[in-house]
Formats: C-alpha cells, structure tokens, sequence
C-alpha cells in the first residue's frame, strides 16, 4: 500500500519535472548562427536579451566553457598571469607556435577585455611578424594579428575601437609597409581570408574601408565615441578611398576606373566635410563651411565699420593715449628689432590697443547701438566658426585632400601619372631617352593642370610638394645619367624652388 | 629543437654525482643519529639513550637482510586491492573528460599542430597522474594507523621496511597500470585528432612547362581542411607512369600525404593519403659549436645583436666569419648515402635587402687533419624552419676548395693552429670531385662542417644544437612511450615521498609535504639561484623588507643595524632554502616532452641520468622511511 | 624438569608521558611475570587496569619505560618472534575491504607459508570458524560475531605456539561464547600456550588455569585458579539422582565425621547449559514452540517448565 503510494508520487514529480523544462527551454535556449544559408535562430527569450543589450555570448559557440568555470572558481588572475608570462617568454624564445596558441587562450579567458585583443592583435601583427625574414611568413603573422583582432570583435560586437584597429591595421600594415607590393599581392591571392570575396574588391584600402564603415556604424547605433576624436575617426573612410585609388595608380592602372575612384574620393570626402562634428570648445562645425564662414566675416566687418565709420581709429587713438611711452616706443618699433623687455612691453600695448567688434558696437551712436551689437555678434560668431573649422581642417589636411580628388581626376593628371609610371619603367630598363621624355610630357600636363584656377595654392601643400619630390628624385637620377643638369627653363621650376629645390 | 642545456654523457655525469651522493647520504645518515641520539638520550638519560641507538642500528641492518620478496609482494597486492577498491579510478574519468574538452584548449589551426596536441596530452597525463599517485600515497598508512589495522600487521613477521616497500611497489604498479592505458588512449588521441586528408581533383591543377620539350607537369594546391591546404607538383615522370614512385605534397604544418592516382584523362582520380611524416623522433648527433670572427680567430661566442634571449649567436656576412661544428665518430658504415644535415639557423637582416628571398649562406665540410674545405652547398635560409641538407659521398664543389686552418688567440696573447701553418698541403685543393670520407671526414671520424653568411650586411645565428647529423630515425612511439617513461619517474618518486612522508605525519599533512616537494622540484633552479643569493632582490627578508616598504628592487638596503640584520639573517636562511633545495630532486630532468613533441629521439643517457635519480632519491627516501615506521609506537 | 618460560616480564614499566615530557598516566608499575608453555594464563582487572597495555607491550607496539618484556627470551620488539605468535584482539583489526579469503591469504602470505599449506590452512581454518558461507563477502559487511571469528581465524593462521588473546569472549552471545571456550582448550591440548585478558570473571574461571590480577597497573593477585578458588573448607560432592530416603541418611553419615549438611537437593543448572539445550533442540525439531501449560491448573511449584 504504501509502496504504491510512493511509486505514484515519484512519476507525479517527474512529470512535473518534464513539464517544467519546456518553459525553461523557451527562456534559456542559445542562440545558434545560421549555417549554409538558413537563418540561424534567435535562442529563447534570455539570449535575445543578451544580444539586444549586448550583454554576453549567446551562442554556443561562444560560450567558452573553461573559460567559463575558470571564471566562476575565480581563477582567472592567477591563470592570466601565468598565461601573459608565458607568453612573455614564448615571444623571447621566439617560439612563435606556442606563444600564438598562449594568446588565443589568453583571449578566451577574457573575452571581454578590450586590451588584450588590442594589444596582442598588435603584438603579433607587427612585432612577431618583423622577426620573421621570409615576406611570406610576415604575412601570415599580420593576417593572424588581424584573424586575432576579428575574433575580438566579434566577441565584442560593440567596441568601436577594436573594430577600428581591424581596419587600421588592414590598412595600414598591408597597404603602407616596406613590404606592401608583396603583401598585397599575397593579400589579393589569399582566398581564405577572403572566402566569397570578389577579386577585384580584395584590396586592403577597400577591405579597410568596410570596416571603417562597420566602426561607424556602431557609432551610429547610440555607442558613444568617448575619447576618440570625431574629426579623425570619420575622416579614415574617405582616405582610404583616396588611398586606394592612388595604389590603383602605383599598381599601374590608368583608365576611367581610377577617374571613377578619385571622383567617389572627391565624394566622399565632400560628404566628410558636410558632417558635423563637435569641436573641443562645444560648438559644432562642418569643414566644408570654411571658406562660408571667412566669406561672412568679411562682409560682415565690412558692415560692421560702415556703421559707424572712423570709430575704430577714433578709439584707437584713445586708447593710445593710456600706453605708457615706453610700451608706445616699444610697439612702434619694427618688430625684428625689438629686445626682450621690448616685446614685452609690446606685447602689453598690443592688448591694450586690442578693440573687440563687441567693444567697436557698444561705443556706436544710440541708434546704431542695436544694429552693431548685432552685426558684431554674428561677425564674432563666423570669425570663431572659420578659425575653429580652420584648425580641423588642418588636422586632417582637408583642403589638400579636396583638392588632390579634384586635380586626379583631371584627364591630364591621369595622363601625367601614366607618363610617370612609363618613365620609371623605362628608366629601371635603362631607356633613358624614352623615360626622359615622359618625364618631360608628364611635367608639361602637371603644369597645365596646377595652374588651373581652382588650383591655386595647391603647390604651396606640403605634401603636394613631397610627393613632387619623389618624382623629382628619379628625375634627377635621370638627367644625371645623361650628364645633364636641371636648367632654368625646367617647366616647374616654381614649383621645384617652392619645394626646397635648387636648380 | 631548442635545447637550453644539454646532458653530459651518462659515463661523464655518473662519478661525480655518485660521489656528491654519497657525501650527502654520510652526511644525512650521521645528523640522523645524532639527533636520534640526542632525543633519546633526553628522555632517557644517555647510556641508555646509547644503547638504544645501538639496538636501532643493529635491526635496521638485520631487519634489511631479512626483507623477503613474498613478503613485499603480498604488501604490494594488498596495497593494489586498496587502491581499486577505494574508488581511486574515478581519476579514469577525469582524464577522459579532459580529453574530450582538450579540443577547446587546442588549436586546429596552428602550423605545428604536432607539437601543441603532444605536450598537451604530456601535460595533462603527468598533472593527472601525478595527483593521484599523490592522494593514493598518502592516505594508506596513516590509515593504517587510524583504524589500528597496523595492529595486526605488526604482530605478524613483516618488517618496517617491508612495509614501506610493499606499499611503494603496489601503488606504483596500480599507476603504472593506469599510466598505461592512459598512455594508449594518448597516443590514439593525438594520432587521431591531427588525422585528415584532402581532395585533389583535376580542376585543382594546372599544366605548367617542364625544362624539356613538350613535356608537361601538373601544378596545384589541395582542398582546405583544418585551416591549410599543400601545394602540389607532379613530376611528368609520375604521370606517365607513377609504379613504384612516390610522390608527396608539399610539407605544410609539419606535414605532408602522399599523392596516388587511377584512370586516365577526364577519369582520372586523385587520392591523397593520411598524414605522413608528422610523427617523427630523430635521433641528432651533435658537435661542438664555434665561431669565427671576421679576423679569422676563433672564440667560444659570436656577436650579440640585440636579443634578449643570449641562446644564439652571430656572425657576419659576406666576410671570413663562420659557424664551425666540430663532430666526432662518423662512420661510413653509418652513412652510405651521404651526411643528413639539418640545421635551423637565425637570421639577423641590418637591412631589408631583397624581401623576395631569403639570405644566402654556404655551407662546407672540413678536414680537421688535412685543413681541406669543400663548399658543398650554397642555400636560401628561411628563419625558424629546419633546413635539411644532404651532403654527398661525392661532391662538387661550390665554390673553390682551401685548405686552411684555424687559429686561437689565448689569454696571454699567443696563438695556436689546430694544423701548423706549414703543414698545410694546397696540392689536396686541386680536385675536381671529392670524395666524403676519404678526403674530408679523418679516419677516426672527426669533421667539420661549416656554414657561413653571404650577404653582406646580414647576419646568421645559432646554438650548438642548432645544426646537428640526422643518424637516424627512432620509432615515434618509442620515443613517446619514453616520454612516458619519464612521467613514470616522476610518478615514482611521487609514491615514494607520498608513502614516507605519511609513514610519520598524518595524511594531510603528508600530501601538503609532498606537493611542497613536488613545487620545490619543480621551481628546483630558481630555488637554487634563490638559495645561493643570485636572484635580483636578494632573499627573503630583504624582500619582505622592499615590499612593506613598496620600494622597488634596486632600492639599496638601509646601512644600519636593521640592514645588517636582515642581510644576516637572510645568509641563515638561504642555508635551509639550500637544504630544503636539495630534499626535492630537479623535476626538469623529468619535464621531457619537448623532444618528443619536437620529434626528437630522448636521448638515451638522458633516460640513464633520471632512472639513476630516481634511484638516488628512492634510496635515502626508503630509509627515512623505514626509520619512522620502525621507531614509531605502534599503539600510542 | 623445568618448563619453559614463554613470556617473562622483569620489573616492566609503562608511563604516558605527554609531548613534554611531564608524566601523564603510569599505565604499568613494575609487573613481574612469567608464563610457561602449555598454560592458560588469564589477565584480570577492571578496565583502565593496565590489561591491554601489557598485552601491547609483550607484543611489540609499546615500548617499555623501563624494564623488560621477553618473549621466546628475547625482547618483545624483535620482529622475528611474531612467526610464533597470534594476537586476537578485541575489535576486529583488519581490512575492511578484504573478503575472508583474502584476509587470511594475505596474512598466510606474510608468514611465508608454502603455497598449497596457505590454502590448505585458509580453507580448514574457514571452516572451522564456521565462515564457509560468508567468505567472498567484503568484511565490511560481517556482523561483529562473524569479525571476531574471522580475527580468530587469523590469529591461528601460523599454527602459533603463543596465542594472546584480548577479551576473547566479550560481546559474543552464549553459542559463540561456549564454542570460543572450547576452542582455547582444545589450543591447550595441542599444546598451546595462551595469554587471554578479560573482565569477564565467569568466563576466565572455565579456562583458565593461572590468573593475575591487574589493578591500576600492579600485579595484586597471582597463582593457580583452582588454589585461588578453591574453598578450603567446605567438600562437595554430587551423585547421580537419589530417592528421597537416601537424604536422612547422608546427613547422619557426614554428622559422623564431624561435618555438616550445608545443602542438599536438585543443583541448579547454569543458565548456560539451558540455552544451550533450548538451541539444540531447536536445531532438530524446527518449528515446536514454547507452549504455556494448561492456564486451567494453577502452576505448582513442584512441576517443572516445559520447554
């Protein structure tokens, strides 16, 4: 009887128990990736959570289940200590397997932790891979450091900065190594890192590109940039356009694709300037609105004197009267033949001579007082605009890029550089009639092209006027050769001597 | 292989340490029995005290010619029975657990998975054994005490140190007996999990033009599994008909499958194999490393530039500067087809030079007789990869054949030719062939091969063990079965300071006492360098002293009386580090997977080396053992 | 012609002393022994008198404070005595998980016995502890009479000549208790000399034939039991069953030679012998129970129980 009673009780508990697991399973289900096509499946209700917080791995293929119960004992300290020391002393003893194989523990161990993905991305992308004398063993060190990097972001999905490095260092490490003409033919034959990839979109500047996107993205998706410079991260994007289509043309090609490219650099990088980015002051700004701005401070401070004309020297005078003499002898004086104390005290009159637009409006007649305030606050306001937007600018070299996209897709700027690339050509094979004389036909086009109007200033960039160096180098290489020397009537020469050249 | 420091030879290694043994046994065997004496004699005044140690010393002598085989072996099978029937083998089920998560710690993707999959299951198998022969050592005799099942045992005609032996012999054949079958598993594990094959179909090739006419190969690359693929060449001699020829692919992670192929034309298949040539164990001879500076004189070490780690040495291209390995015993008979020469050099480029290969170097035999030097080789280094070389019973030169000799300044300044400058003979230069052992290697076996660096502005480096003769190859599982040989020796001597050390202490305290003996094994050289005053930061207090202070190492001791006291106190202490030291035995004998996960042969008077340790330690230990056994009340 | 001495103690002390050395319990004053071969010699005194500890002394796991304890004349820590000897203590020392079998194997084994005689013995001596049913079974699992005979059975493994016994007797229930009896003389007859300590009074009187008396650690009484025992004065007699007229006439001729009837009539038997026919009979007629008499005759004192 009793027996019975119990039996019946203990298949009660296990349906209870049975019935119990499917609610369990509804809530706690993993995530699964889609394989081969199928969607994969969203897991229960708390791995839709993890995801939509992006709290922790909610597939199983994350979850990492050492890693896991190392966690839960509290043993990770003291399991990454012994690891990072062992990896220490892997990369001392040059054992490049093992130390490979320490890291990606290491990683797991701490999936979260941004720097360790960070860094020893890095470490083995350009310090292992430097140990190695073989191209093609460096390359396969930098693509682990990137395999590295992308197994962190995909553990976290959220960070802006490891994504970014993904894209840097692509960037970066294939496209501006000592090594790059290697590593990107290695890089364009790699089908694994690939896979689906098609060819002609396996260039590092272009994979860079993607993941510079992927960076913004998650920008745009509310995760704040933090301490990383607006200007600069957006800024990367367009560059690594305009750098590809300038490889395009190192690579040797020379047709509507690389006017095509240049142009969508051009466009890019207009759309970079349209964005609007905060500056360290607070205010917003946007590159493109520079020369906007430096046009209304004009107008503006035309009007602002025409309001009450001959006020600003009647103050200055005033304001003259207060300088002691010596501040007054001292600021007259020529500025190169000031003495310390001088400047000094020139520098003290300079301040007290200094009219604000502000102080000009409030010294104006009662019935202007209004109006000058107002023109003067608006006169203040582009003046802060364009210097502040000028200051960025500068950071990322924006009117040199807006210009280098505008003068590359130029015809003849094409032409000119196909010209070059011949005559380098010509010139390694020791034709040195035929390489001189693209020289001479790609200098005539430059010239042409540069002393367009929409073109001036141009050869006062720096880094115009290095790049023209480079040619230069060979040039010259040329002309000594053939026992010849720059004349004066070298077409560019102004350009030559804005360079630092001599002739 | 990288090989830090290497062993001498057992004939060399033996008198010496057979001498520091037995220095260390007569000192030890004499503190023993003045203290026993001394403890004694306070409780019970001193003639007795004295007689008392003579009685002791009088049984032990009897008590050790008594000790009976039956005896011991029943002890051995009662201590067996325990083990099983306590449930011990639940460790079985640990270790198949780990084995089935390893393939998370592993990764299939590394370029030697070889390497990584063996000194993981060598780590796994010695940590798991090693904690068992641990816990089982340790509980069974002060159980023994704590149930008085010693009663009975001590009533019978069995001797202390029967005891002791039995329960050391029968713990170490039930984990001899699991090591084994762990052992299998092991091997069948890693044999298993680096297992693969590829596909290669004709869509995979291409026809590429061979140095003869009209005559086409087939070139390609396999498909992709486990994160590689290999590159493949198919000679046209193979093609056409490819009975009796073997043909592999490219070696790529260690490895390579040998490629076979049925039908013709559009029918034809392709097969490669499983994996081949992974697994091997060769057996290196070494020589004696060199190196030659730019002047031609020669020293012990070469330049340093820059490395932290000093293991190698360079020297400079495009210069006089050479490598030279001194060998010794080099038989003809040994090798019929030419010397096997493997070598793994470093490579140190002042400049990029030309990425597209790698830097060159030559590589000559010779004659330490007759100062003959025959380039023989001029080869593309590739850092970190082994280079296998052939040198030929007949060789061409390379380059034009010297005959010179090599010079050493010593400290007061003279100078000596291995060969007097006027012995030397040009006449043996004008060959057009030479011939291996008759001209280049003495008729007692000595040669030298050397290898210099010729780009200039490039600099090549290397360990003695750098380059070295492939003599042979030994069977992979023998040298994997030594492998677990040694962690059978350190097992041993687990079960042996286990079953001691629980013959006085109780259990607990026991298994703490062995794994602080196990840590100070396997810490054995810093605890040295700690106990002699060579580590950075001086000893103990001094370093309790920086740390409460927070001062960091440099930080100079204060030069008063506590600084005195603490510098003394710390040469005090470094005394027992010293001697607490010398209680565990260096566990980086035994630490040997290495050579087996780097397919290297272990060396014979290696094995020799730790067996003989072992002995050393188990001697001593039994006695200890006996000792407390013996002079323990029973039933107090 | 003398007999020899198989234990001897001279002047044997044994203190407790604590870790430093200050005396804790004087377990063992001065005891002066000896016990020949061939005898049953039984070791009295209430518990914490020193009996166990002068057993663990003549066998090696004390060691004395002073004095000496001889076996075989040599001293109770050589090893080698212990071929001759068997040591049955009060609990069950043994390896719980060892069957029967393999305990007594084993033990065989560790006196080097030649094979076919380790069997051979392990298989009488199983059967004459009566453990022929139970000898696979893990001795965790044997109830506590069943420990003890399997303890038994080891101690005779050797065929030992010196037999000590600890508490032989205690906690067995009367059928153990008498076969335990029976086998230490039938020992005696082999020619076995057997030390046994007990604080069963009843027990040590059937066996044995000298006693001493332990009390808190010194020897108060010593000497043969039936000179110890014997009551000088009275002489007892017993017939096989008289008819009642017989008694007058007893009690004249004992009035005769000057003595006196202390009691006459039925002797009583021990509960023991009792027990033992009840089992005994049990044994051959399985299944008749008690039956009480007839409730309608009031019981008389005259008539006996019927079993």
């Amino acid at each position: 009887m009793n027996k019975n009673a119990s039996f019946r009780r203990k298949i009660i508990y296990v349906i209870i128990l049975a019935a119990l697991l499917y609610p369990m399973f509804l809530l706690s289900q993993p995530a699964s990736p889609g394989k081969d096509g199928q969607a994969g499946s969203p897991g229960g209700k708390l791995a839709q959570l993890r995801t939509q917080y992006g709290l922790d791995e909610s597939e199983l293929g994350d979850v990492d289940i050492i890693a896991t119960s190392f966690r839960l004992f509290g043993l990770t300290p003291i399991a990454d200590t012994i690891l990072w020391d062992a990896a220490n002393k892997y990369k001392m003893k040059k054992d490049w397997i093992s130390l490979s194989a320490t890291l990606k523990q290491l990683a797991r161990l701490m999936p979260h932790y941004e720097s360790v993905w960070r860094f020893q991305g890095w470490n083995l992308a350009y310090n292992v891979s430097t140990e190695f004398d073989d191209y093609r063993q460096r390359y396969h060190w930098v693509i682990e450091g990137l395999k590295f990097l992308e197994n962190g972001v995909k553990m976290n999905k959220k960070s802006i900065r490891l994504t970014w490095d993904v894209a840097w260092h692509t960037s970066q490490k294939i496209g501006k190594s000592d090594e790059r003409v290697q590593f990107r033919r290695l890089y364009k034959a790699d089908d694994d890192l690939h896979g689906s990839r098609p060819i002609e979109q396996r260039d590092c500047w272009l994979v860079g590109k993607d993941w510079y996107h992927k960076a913004e993205a998650i920008v745009a998706s509310g995760v704040p940039l933090g301490k990383i410079s607006d200007v600069l991260f957006y800024s990367n994007a367009p560059m690594n356009q305009m750098n590809y289509s300038d490889n395009l043309e190192k690579d040797g090609r020379f047709d509507e694709k690389v006017e095509r490219e240049w142009k969508k650099a051009q466009d890019e990088w207009t759309a970079f300037g349209n964005r609007e980015i905060p500056t360290s002051q607070g205010q917003i700004i946007r590159l493109n609105d520079q020369e906007f701005f430096a046009n209304q401070e004009e107008q503006l401070s035309k009007e602002l004197e025409e309001i009450q004309p001959g006020l600003r020297e009647e103050m200055t005078q005033q304001r003259r009267q207060k300088l002691t003499p010596q501040q007054a002898a001292a600021y007259d004086k020529d500025w190169a033949e000031r003495n310390a104390d001088e400047i000094n005290l020139a520098n003290e009159a300079e301040e007290i001579l200094r009219i604000t637009n502000m102080q000009l409006a409030e010294r104006m007649a009662a019935d202007r007082i209004e109006h000058g305030k107002e023109v003067a606050q608006k006169l203040d306001n582009a003046k802060e605009q364009s210097v502040w937007t000028d200051r960025y600018r500068d950071i990322v070299n924006f009117k040199y890029w807006r210009h280098r996209a505008a003068f590359e897709q130029l015809p003849d700027v094409i032409q000119a550089r196909k010209l070059l690339y011949e005559g380098k050509k010509a010139f390694r094979e020791g034709d040195l009639t035929v390489s001189k004389r693209d020289f001479d036909q790609a200098f005539a086009l430059i010239k042409k092209s540069k002393d367009l109007p929409q073109f001036a200033g141009l050869d006062d960039e720096d880094a115009f006027q290095l790049d023209f160096k480079a040619v230069m180098e060979t040039y010259l290489k040329i002309l000594e050769q053939r026992n010849e020397t720059l004349g004066d009537d070298f077409i560019l020469h102004d350009l030559w001597e804005k360079s630092g050249g001599s002739l | 292989m990288v090989l830090e420091t290497q062993f001498p030879s057992v004939n060399q290694w033996l008198p010496g340490a057979a001498l520091v043994w037995i220095i260390r046994i007569g000192a030890f065997c004499l503190i023993a029995l003045t203290l026993g004496f001394l403890i004694t004699g306070v409780r019970m005044g001193p003639r007795r005290a004295l007689l008392i140690v003579w009685h002791a010393i009088k049984n032990a002598f009897s008590d050790l010619a008594n000790l009976s085989f039956k005896r011991i072996f029943a002890m051995a099978m009662l201590s067996f029975k325990e083990a099983i029937r306590r449930k011990i083998l639940i460790g079985f089920v640990v270790f198949i657990v780990v084995l089935l998560f390893a393939g998370m710690f592993l990764d299939p993707s590394s370029q030697d998975p070889a390497r990584l999959y063996i000194n993981f299951i060598f780590w796994v198998n010695n940590a798991l054994i090693l904690l068992l022969a641990l816990f089982i050592s340790s509980f069974s005799i002060p159980n023994d005490f704590k149930y008085k099942t010693i009663y009975t045992l001590a009533t019978k005609p069995v001797r202390a140190g029967e005891i002791v032996l039995g329960r050391i012999l029968g713990f170490t054949l039930m984990c001899t007996a699991m090591l084994l079958v762990m052992g299998i598993l092991s091997y069948g594990f890693v044999i298993r999990s680096v297992a693969h094959t590829h596909k290669l179909t004709s869509d995979d090739l291409r026809s590429v033009a061979t140095t003869q006419e009209g005559v086409q190969a087939l070139e390609g690359k396999t498909s992709t599994v486990k994160e590689h693929y290999h590159s493949v060449y198919l000679p046209p001699e193979f093609l056409k008909d490819p009975a009796g020829k073997t043909v592999m692919t490219e070696t790529t992670n260690g490895h390579s499958h040998q490629i076979t192929f049925t039908g013709q034309g559009k029918e034809r298949q392709y097969k490669l194999s499983g994996v081949k040539n992974m697994f091997t164990a060769r057996v290196p001879i070494y020589g004696r490393l060199r190196f030659r500076d730019t002047t031609n004189f020669d020293s012990e070490k070469g330049i340093n530039v820059g490395d932290e780690w000093e293991y190698r040495s360079f020297i400079q291209g495009n210069s006089p500067a050479a490598l030279i390995w001194y060998f010794q015993d080099i038989k003809q008979s040994s090798f019929p087809n030419g010397l096997p020469v493997e070598m793994t050099l470093g490579v140190f480029r002042t400049h990029k030079g030309n990425i597209e290969r790698g830097v060159m170097g030559g590589l000559a035999i010779r004659n330490p007789e007759t100062g003959l030097m025959v380039e023989t080789h001029l080869f593309e280094s590739v850092e970190f990869n082994t280079k296998r070389l052939l040198v030929p019973i007949k060789i061409k030169p390379a380059s034009r054949p010297q005959v010179i000799s090599s010079k050493k300044k010593l400290p007061n300044g003279n100078v000596i030719y291995d060969i007097p400058e006027n012995k030397l003979n040009q006449a043996y230069a004008q060959k057009a062939e030479f011939d291996l052992f008759k001209d280049l290697v003495t008729s007692d076996g000595r040669v030298e091969i050397w290898v210099r660096c010729l780009d200039p502005m490039q600099y090549f480096g290397a360990a003695e063990p750098d380059l070295y003769i492939r003599a042979y190859d030994a069977p992979f599982a023998l040298n994997f079965i030594k492998g677990f040989a040694c962690i059978w020796l350190e097992m041993f001597l687990i079960i042996v300071y286990g079953v001691t050390l629980s013959s006085l202490l109780s259990a607990p305290i026991a298994i703490f006492g062995t794994m602080f003996i196990m840590i100070t094994g396997v810490f054995h050289e810093y605890v040295l360098k700690l106990a002699y005053g060579l580590t950075e930061g001086g000893g103990v207090l001094e370093s309790l002293y920086r740390l409460l202070r927070q001062d960091n190492m440099i930080t100079e001791l204060p030069d008063n009386i506590l600084g005195d006291v603490i510098s003394m106190s710390d040469q005090a202490i470094n005394y027992v580090i010293r001697f607490v030291g010398y209680l565990a035995p260096d566990m980086s004998l035994f630490a040997n997977s290495e050579y087996v996960a780097s397919g290297f042969d272990i060396p014979w008077n290696l094995m020799t080396i730790d067996a003989l340790t072992a002995l050393a330690f188990f001697i001593p230990l039994y006695i200890v053992g006996y000792l407390c056994m013996k002079l323990r009340e029973i039933a107090a | 012609m003398e007999t020899d001495v198989i234990i001897e103690t001279r002047n044997l002390t044994k203190t407790y002393r604590d870790f430093w050395g200050r005396q804790k319990v004087q377990a063992l004053s001065a005891l002066d022994l000896k016990i020949y071969r061939g005898e049953i010699f039984g070791l009295l005194g209430p518990n914490g008198s020193g009996k166990t500890t002068t057993t663990k002394l003549l066998l090696g796991l004390l060691f004395p404070s002073s004095g000496e304890a001889l076996v075989f004349n040599n001293p109770a820590d050589d090893v080698a005595k212990n071929e001759r000897i068997g040591y049955l203590p009060e609990e069950s020392y043994l390896y719980k998980f060892l069957n029967a079998e393999e305990t007594l194997d084993f033990y065989g084994r560790l006196f080097r016995l030649p094979t076919n005689i380790r069997r051979q013995r392990v298989r009488d001596l199983i059967e004459m502890v009566g453990l022929g049913w139970a000898k696979r079974r893990q001795l965790k699992e044997y109830s506590k009479g069943m420990t003890r005979r399997i303890g038994l059975a080891q101690a005779l493994i050797n065929d030992p000549e010196l037999i000590i016994m600890d508490e032989p007797t205690t906690g067995l229930d009367p059928i153990g208790c008498r076969e335990m009896k029976d086998l230490i003389l039938e020992l005696k007859r082999q020619g076995k000399t057997i030390l046994m300590c007990s604080h069963l009074l009843a027990d040590v009187q059937d066996v044995c034939d000298r006693i001493g008396i332990l009390y808190q650690g010194e020897l108060k009484e010593m000497g043969r039991v039936s000179d110890l025992l014997q009551v000088k004065d009275v002489t007892d007699i017993q017939t096989t069953k008289l008819p009642p007229e017989a008694e007058a006439e007893i009690r004249r001729v004992v009035e005769r030679f000057g003595g006196q009837v202390k009691s006459y009539g039925a002797p009583s038997s021990s509960l023991e012998e009792l027990f033992l026919k009840v089992v005994e009979e049990g044994k051959s007629h399985p299944g008749k129970r008690y039956q009480a008499p007839d409730s309608s005759r009031p019981l008389d004192a005259n008539q006996t129980k019927e079993g």
